[in-house]
């Protein structure tokens, strides 16, 4: 009997979640407070780790405790609990870290000063919201991720330092304390930003996304196509800058050590763990009160009055319905005669131009250089999910709410990692927007803009049958409610009176405003179309003759890209070209031509693990994967840490050993993911996985369990053992480097190049094997329609998870090669920069759900990087061919500076970017060049260059041909 | 038409020069000296001060040997191993003698993985990392940097001398930061009043939060293990919280140029930082420094004297010649005189310190002083010039 119920427990998911969950939490209770348990008893883990693992532990169970009691809660409570999960949430972990630092008889002083955390709260939302809230209005109306976003935000504070600098205002900038504020600069600043920078996005909205929205191109061509933008915008801002950092300092008094408001504080203490005699909790003696800074002030009010006049914009004028109008329904917004063109264009314009007026504030705060949009962009993204993508008000809400949890989770941390032993855990602050996201995101899967406007409707719907029932039941209470409730509503009428002709007011100024601005449009559009038109017609007029061409070369050899015959033709011409470019990238010797083909056949291969990993999540099974690099990170930090010595922190295993677990973690790592995030939307999957990467880097940076392989256990992995290295120096290099005259032993890299092709072709194999499978046409049912997938009776789930799993573990195994080919693993490698993006480039370029495509995509994009430095080189390098081309490139580049940008910018910006000379940084030209390349390649072909081959089911007549067509194309 | 007929012909001319150019011959006294720097990445605002100081080395090496002409070729590291390594494949391809970098240590490890077997020395001027020491360079890979170590010792000495008690510790979670505050850590005999990381690339710290920090704490001073930009602004912010404890900072904190990353000159006032101590008598850090000056390099740099230290050295290394250049750097770092101090090479290809210098800001008004009136060495301990 009893048998038999547990069964029953089992099988229920929810029951079965329930008990496990009330395991961990009793185990991982016996564990800290009385040393017992499975978990601290079994002896497997020590010290440092099994305090960890018992803190994920309880964690784990209470917050899956906790979701299934938000999961059962009634209908009418939901709005409750969005509310209360995070409070309860913190509750619980400040809980399980007061149980830890009493049993390790440690304890945490956190310090919380009201006013400071307030004022970071704003200032953080500000930042995140300039760039959020010009993302949030793309998606929009647009529906594409802007990545270019961030890079506009840079170029609204160029705008500013080009005004400082200039011979009108650099007197007041450089002008000596005088106690008294000019404020003429930073007016001229903010607007100029504004403009400039919204011209510039409707400039490249004219010669970019409207190209592609004529095509019909797909939201992931556009964001990757707005990724290539944001190399373009970012690499000429280097070239024109340069890579220093400047500060705008619109008036000498402005950042003055007296420039701030001193405002009143409160100060509260909290003591977790070991107290000897403090309270847990007690308000201190406030002593100095907290000084608000000038340029701090400006960037929240500028940036939250923007953004509030947006919405008034939005919500109060015809411009604005008739942006609603086209973000809803563009078919239906046409035929009632709006110009769509016409409203993308305003879209464009406003959404770079408010992020540019928060960049012109924003760079009188920090100190700027071209990198710092990086930063940004991704807490944007959290806030824009936060707050359900493409809603305004919820992205207002979300950066407030992001603001609030960076600011607030600093007192914590430094708390907390101090009594830990990690006072690097502050660091972790920068990473709390993406745990508070996913953490929400378990709870409320379509984001908070979402469950706001549920509870809306409820709201309504509510007041709707309290009205019918009110009527007919009476008593005196209701009686006497209605009447405070008729003057409630008396006065909330006059206050309403007057709110309303406060907004008539605003908005037909409003009109007005936006009259002008269409005006201007109007009048600048065919301007901006003759600009672009005189720039791109010789390209174009190029690029149709040469495509022509190859159009019929491919026509007259009967190639259509689109079969499986075709394709593979193409995927050898493709591949031919490009092994050609590999034999003439220049080298020295015959060792280093070796040390070079051998890097780019494993980084190749590295690239190409990856870009298959993406496919098989994004391309055949739809699931918008944005966190490569975390599965890629999992696999090389395993791989590392487990091949370190132990001496050094490391567990000191044999590399075969360590890439079968790192393989297996990533995969376990990938189906696990499922469980959270099966219920979110495609876009929240992407920043949630982008999220996941973050987190680990900086997790990287900061947690000392990660470190290995130096005595002082500094940060970084490095001294693993790579596979077969020893065997390799023992003999085989010497006998290899003397068949290939290397005048020396053949470097290991070339054994770690040979070994990477025999896993990409093994994972190759195997992949186009299953994907030919029945699973295989599940998985793109899957991504066709869910729900018939669902009707047929696969059980979605299952199969999605099985997808991540695997797609994670090739991904851990491209870790693992990465890893051995750096020999160390640092943070940076994780920057999604140079991985994520570049694979997203990879695999759209290359063609989506067509494995050939990612070999091609992951070889152009290595490709691209050694043959641009070979132009990166040619500065320094009197021998080589682009030497005197660089020349040239100077005297060019010096004349658009000084003769034709210096009609727009003074001598002084000239000179403070360039102090000696005024040179082309090639390095930044290459990543313009770079992006080019991938812009072009969408333009050409927005399926890329070898597109997913359509599948029909094959008649019976023909199975044995098809098989044996895909037969040899697996092989 | 006829523009595709010039570009086809254009593409043919570069691919065929591309080939002519592998083939081509080297001028026998022509010497390419690569230099990774950083010049994308989140520390690209400091590669215009490594090239600018690399400039000054290279001119004048061109200036005082006339036999030899030295080219400089530089690659972006991106402060990563995988575009390092690449970059520095590129370096090598392009037939560079020896390379000097990277500026991070992850940078450095992947590039020495491509340059040991191909035979080519590195002397790193920036990466502090420990794991540099026991990298697999086959002896290929040297540092002109100092270990952290002893700089934490100095500062710890330093701030005991001053009377300090309970100094809070804010550090950068890079290697340059977390290592020297653990060190500091270790050497610190007395109460921490808190430690607080954070990471400096802008957009990611909130000055004014760490200076809340320190003021909320109740700290008596702060220590600093930042660059010079981050700490300039946390100097600011804690001007601007009303601390009134003393400070302290190293390296990029304890040069005058500090000067020109604040607005307020009135936050360096009693600033005192520590940084490693050229040579007796030398005025090749005078030298270097006008020099750099007068080729405009940028303000707020950090590890310039390095770079040029490092390409000097390994100039002079293969003017020496012999066949052997790693084994020619080793032996021309043996008591160098320097920009950045006094290096001598140990079995690992690190440098052990000479010392350091105590400087400290006095600032009245608007006129800022900065002088070094004291010195620390590991046997003498704190002492006046």
């Amino acid at each position: 009997m009893s048998d038999l119920r547990l069964y029953s427990i089992w099988r229920n998911p929810q029951q079965r979640l329930a008990a496990l969950a009330v395991l961990a939490l009793v185990d991982g209770y016996l564990g800290v407070a009385f040393n017992s348990g499975l978990i601290s008893r079994s002896g497997i883990l020590s010290g440092q780790l099994r305090w960890l693992a018992l803190s994920v532990e309880l964690m784990a169970g209470g917050i899956a405790i906790m979701r299934l009691l938000v999961g059962r809660s009634p209908k009418k409570w939901k709005a409750l609990t969005v509310v209360i999960t995070p409070v309860a949430l913190t509750i619980y972990t400040l809980l399980v870290l007061e149980l830890l630092l009493s049993s390790l008889g440690r304890s945490a002083t956190m310090n919380f000063n009201l006013t400071s955390l307030w004022s970071s709260g704003l200032y953080w939302a500000a930042v995140y919201l300039s760039v959020a809230i010009g993302l949030t209005l793309t998606y929009k109306v647009q529906r594409y991720a802007n990545f270019a976003q961030a890079e506009l935000m840079l170029l609204g504070g160029y705008v500013a330092l080009l005004l400082m600098w200039s011979d009108r205002f650099f007197q007041v900038s450089d002008g000596p304390k005088d106690d008294s504020i000019n404020w003429s600069l930073l007016i001229t600043a903010v607007i100029s930003a504004f403009v400039i920078t919204g011209l510039t996005g409707l400039f490249v909205d004219r010669i970019v996304y409207k190209r592609l929205r004529n095509k019909l191109a797909k939201p992931q061509v556009m964001m990757i196509a707005s990724l290539g933008v944001a190399m373009i915008l970012r690499a000429l801002l280097y070239m024109r800058f340069s890579a220093q950092s400047f500060r705008f300092v619109p008036d000498r008094d402005w950042r003055l050590g007296t420039s701030k408001f001193d405002i009143a504080t409160e100060r509260f203490q909290l003591t977790l763990g070991e107290r000897v005699s403090e309270p847990i909790f007690q308000a201190l003696e406030t002593s100095t009160p907290f000084g608000f800074t000038y340029p701090k002030i400006a960037l929240i009010v500028g940036v939250f009055t923007s953004v509030v006049l947006l919405v008034l914009l939005l919500h109060r004028t015809r411009l604005g319905s008739q942006m609603r109008a086209v973000a809803d329904n563009p078919d239906l917004a046409a035929s009632s005669g709006i110009h769509i063109e016409r409203v993308h264009g305003i879209t464009a314009f406003l959404s770079a131009g408010i992020t540019g007026l928060g960049g012109s504030l924003l760079v009188a705060v920090l100190p700027m250089n071209p990198e710092l949009g990086l930063q940004l962009l991704l807490p944007a993204f959290a806030v824009i999910v936060l707050g359900t993508i493409g809603s305004v008000p919820g992205a207002i809400f979300g950066a407030l709410v992001v603001g609030a949890v960076r600011a607030a989770s600093e007192p914590f941390l430094i708390g907390a990692g101090n009594a830990l032993d990690r006072p690097t855990a502050s660091g972790l602050a920068e990473v709390m927007p993406f745990v508070f996201l996913v953490g929400v995101l378990l709870f409320i899967p379509q984001g908070a803009g979402h469950a706001f406007h549920q509870w809306n409707i409820r709201r309504v719907r509510q007041k709707r049958s309290d009205q019918e029932t009110s009527i007919d039941n009476r008593n005196r209470w209701e009686d006497f409610s209605t009447n405070v409730g008729a003057k409630l509503s008396r006065l909330t009428e006059q206050i309403g009176v007057l709110v309303d002709s406060g907004i008539a007011k605003c908005s037909e100024i409003f009109d007005v405003a936006s009259n002008r601005i269409g005006e201007i449009y109007r009048s600048a559009s065919p301007s901006v179309g003759r600009l672009s038109g005189l720039i791109l017609s010789p390209i174009e007029s190029i690029w149709n003759s040469t495509k022509q061409r190859a159009v019929t070369a491919f026509r007259l050899n009967n190639i259509d890209r689109e079969t499986e015959r075709g394709s593979w033709i193409a995927f050898w011409i493709f591949l031919a070209l490009l092994v050609l470019v590999v034999f003439i990238l220049p080298s020295v010797s015959n060792l280093t031509k070796t040390l070079q083909i051998a890097r780019i056949l494993t980084l190749v291969s590295i690239f190409g693990l990856m870009a298959f990993s993406l496919n098989l999540h994004t391309g055949i099974t739809g699931m918008t994967n944005f966190g490569v690099i975390f599965f890629v990170g999992v696999g090389a930090v395993t791989v590392g840490l487990l091949a370190a010595p132990a001496e050094t922190n490391g567990y000191g295993w044999s590399p075969w050993a360590a890439v079968l677990v790192a393989v297996l973690i990533s995969g376990a790592a990938g189906w696990l993911l499922v469980a959270p995030t099966a219920r979110l939307r495609m876009d929240y999957f992407a920043i949630v996985t982008i999220s996941l990467g973050e987190m680990l880097r900086i997790f990287l940076q900061a947690e000392p369990l990660l470190r290995a392989g130096t005595v002082t256990s500094a940060m970084g992995i490095s001294n693993y053992s790579r596979p077969l290295e020893g065997w390799w120096k023992s003999g085989p290099s010497e006998t290899v480097g003397d068949i290939l005259f290397l005048g020396g032993p053949a470097p290991y890299v070339a054994l770690l190049a040979i070994m990477c092709l025999v896993v990409v072709v093994a994972v190759w194999y195997l992949l186009d094997t299953i994907l030919d499978s029945p699973w295989g046409r599940i998985l793109r049912s899957i991504r066709e329609d869910e729900q018939v997938s669902q009707h047929h009776g696969h059980n979605i789930l299952t199969h999605k998870a099985a997808s991540l799993a695997l797609g994670a573990a090739i991904a851990g195994l491209a870790g693992a090669l990465w890893a051995w080919l750096n020999a160390s693993i640092f943070p940076d490698f994780m920057s999604p920069v140079r991985s994520t993006f570049l694979v997203w480039a990879a695999f759209i370029v290359g063609g989506r759900a067509n494995n050939r495509g990612m070999v091609i995509g992951a070889f152009l994009i290595v490709i691209v990087d050694f043959f641009f430095n070979v132009l990166v080189v040619s500065r320094g390098n009197s021998s080589q061919i682009f030497h005197g081309l660089v020349k040239f490139m100077d005297s060019v580049f010096e004349w658009m500076m000084v003769d034709l940008g210096g009609l727009i910018w003074s001598s002084r910006s000239i000179t403070e970017a360039f102090p000696k000379q005024i040179t082309v940084e090639l390095s930044h030209l290459k990543v313009a060049l770079v992006g080019a390349v991938i812009l072009i390649a969408l333009i050409l072909s927005a399926k890329g260059l070898l597109p997913e081959i359509p599948r029909r089911p094959s008649r019976p007549s023909k199975t044995e041909t098809d098989q044996s067509v895909s037969g040899s194309g697996a092989s | 038409m006829k523009s595709t007929r010039t570009f086809t012909v254009l593409l043919a001319v570069m691919v065929l020069s591309l080939v002519l150019a592998c083939s081509g011959d080297d001028q026998e006294k022509d010497i390419k000296i690569g230099l990774l720097s950083p010049q994308t990445g989140p520390i690209s605002q400091f590669s215009p001060g490594f090239e600018a100081a690399a400039d000054v080395a290279i001119e004048e090496l061109n200036a005082e040997n006339e036999d030899y002409t030295f080219e400089l070729i530089i690659g972006d590291s991106g402060c990563d191993g995988t575009q390092a390594a690449t970059a520095a494949q590129s370096l090598i391809d392009s037939g560079v003698s020896v390379i000097i970098g990277a500026a991070c240590s992850g940078a450095t490890l992947g590039a020495i993985a491509v340059a040991a077997p191909a035979g080519i020395p590195m002397v790193s001027y920036a990466s502090t990392s420990p794991a540099i020491t026991t990298a697999d360079d086959g002896g290929n890979l040297f540092r002109v940097v100092p270990s952290d170590a002893q700089q934490a010792v100095a500062l710890s000495d330093v701030m005991a001398g001053q009377g300090v008690s309970n100094p809070a510790v804010l550090y950068m979670t890079n290697e340059y930061g977390s290592g020297l505050g653990d060190n500091f850590e270790s050497a610190w005999s007395g109460n921490v009043c808190t430690r607080v990381g954070y990471d400096p690339t802008e957009g990611s710290y909130d000055a004014s939060t760490l200076a809340q920090a320190v003021v909320d704490g109740g700290c008596d001073s702060v220590v600093l293990m930042s660059y010079d930009i981050d700490g300039a602004a946390i100097l600011e912010a804690l001007a601007s919280q009303g601390f009134s404890g003393s400070t302290f900072g190293a390296d990029g904190l304890a040069d005058a140029a500090l000067e020109e990353s604040v607005t307020d000159v009135a936050a360096l006032n009693g600033l005192v930082a520590t940084k490693p101590r050229s040579g007796e008598g030398s005025s090749v850090k005078a030298n270097f420094e006008s020099a750099y000056a007068a080729a405009g390099g940028a303000d707020g740099a950090i590890y310039t004297h390095e770079t040029y230290d490092a390409i000097m050295l390994a100039a002079a290394a293969i003017m020496d010649g012999g066949d052997d250049l790693a084994a020619a750097i080793k032996s021309t770092g043996t008591s160098y005189v320097g920009a950045s101090g006094i290096h001598t090479f140990d079995a690992a290809g690190d440098v052990l310190g000479t010392g350091y210098e105590v400087c400290e800001f006095d600032v009245s008004g608007s006129t800022v002083n900065f002088a070094c009136p004291q010195n620390w060495t590991q046997n003498g301990g704190v002492a006046s010039n």
